[in-house]
């Protein structure tokens, strides 16, 4: 049936918005993340990639997870030479995660989460609907 | 009689197909709102004076065995590409969903879901109320 389509895609919608927000989680967790000896890199921010795939059995694109990859910028510098993890010109490599960009992406995914959901709310009201031409 | 061959049942019933059709190609735009290169679609318009000249087609009877049943052409609705002049906008990574847009037409779709099922349950209150007499 056609709405019951329509609820699986939003579902795989859905989905892949909570992969997308454990990866925005895990990089705001690692914000602070250091390598473990002087020199060592820090943590590298993750990205994540979505694709749409033709879903054979219902005819219709889903949306899927298609890669999570890392974020190759450079990782910042900070000048402290007290620091156990200081290299030798007393420089600190920091991880490249910028939480205002974690936070926006944080909110967009947020946002497609909440539409996929009232578009199931929408289609269960319309399959109600069709159930309650045949209770009266 | 059956019933399903009756015009304005049968109206409503292509009617709500056509809904639920659009429902699943809408759900399909929400849940790739975040995938690149994704086109927003849409399915082609239900046009009532087409619909009212097929309503009044008539089949050739199957008098024997061996003759072939007379074939009714069963709906199929073209799903187009939203056309780049209607598009509201289009995100840096070749996105053109719109989800503002999008959840506009799923109220739309909704509400007319709702207007072909009252219509039917409608239909089916006269064939009752000649039934019974006391229009209940």
């Amino acid at each position: 049936m056609d709405l019951k389509d329509a609820i699986s895609i939003s579902a795989s919608g859905m989905r892949a918005q909570g992969t997308r927000l454990r990866i925005i989680a895990e990089n705001i967790a690692n914000a602070d993340s250091m390598g473990a000896r002087p020199g060592d890199d820090p943590y590298r921010r993750k990205t994540i990639m979505f694709e749409n795939v033709l879903d054979r059995q219902m005819n219709a694109d889903v949306v899927r997870v298609a890669e999570i990859g890392r974020d190759l910028s450079d990782f910042s510098l900070s000048y402290q030479p007290t620091h156990p993890l200081a290299d030798d010109n007393g420089y600190v490599k920091r991880p490249n995660v910028n939480a205002l960009i974690e936070m926006t992406d944080m909110t967009e995914a947020q946002r497609s989460y909440e539409a996929n959901m009232s578009l199931i709310d929408s289609s269960r009201s319309m399959i109600q609907k069709t159930i309650d031409l045949i209770s009266r | 009689m059956d019933m399903s061959n009756l015009s304005l049942f049968r109206m409503a019933r292509q009617k709500m197909g056509w809904s639920g059709q659009r429902q699943v190609v809408l759900s399909q735009n929400i849940a790739n709102a975040d995938t690149p290169n994704y086109r927003a679609r849409d399915l082609e318009g239900l046009d009532f004076n087409a619909r009212v000249k097929s309503s009044s087609q008539v089949n050739m009877k199957k008098t024997a065995g061996t003759h072939l049943q007379g074939t009714r052409v069963k709906p199929t609705y073209r799903i187009e590409d939203e056309s780049r002049r209607d598009l509201y906008e289009i995100s840096p990574d070749g996105n053109q969903v719109v989800l503002e847009e999008q959840m506009m037409k799923v109220a739309d779709n909704q509400a007319q879901f709702q207007l072909a099922s009252n219509i039917y349950r409608k239909n089916i209150q006269m064939f009752r109320m000649a039934v019974s007499g006391n229009g209940q």
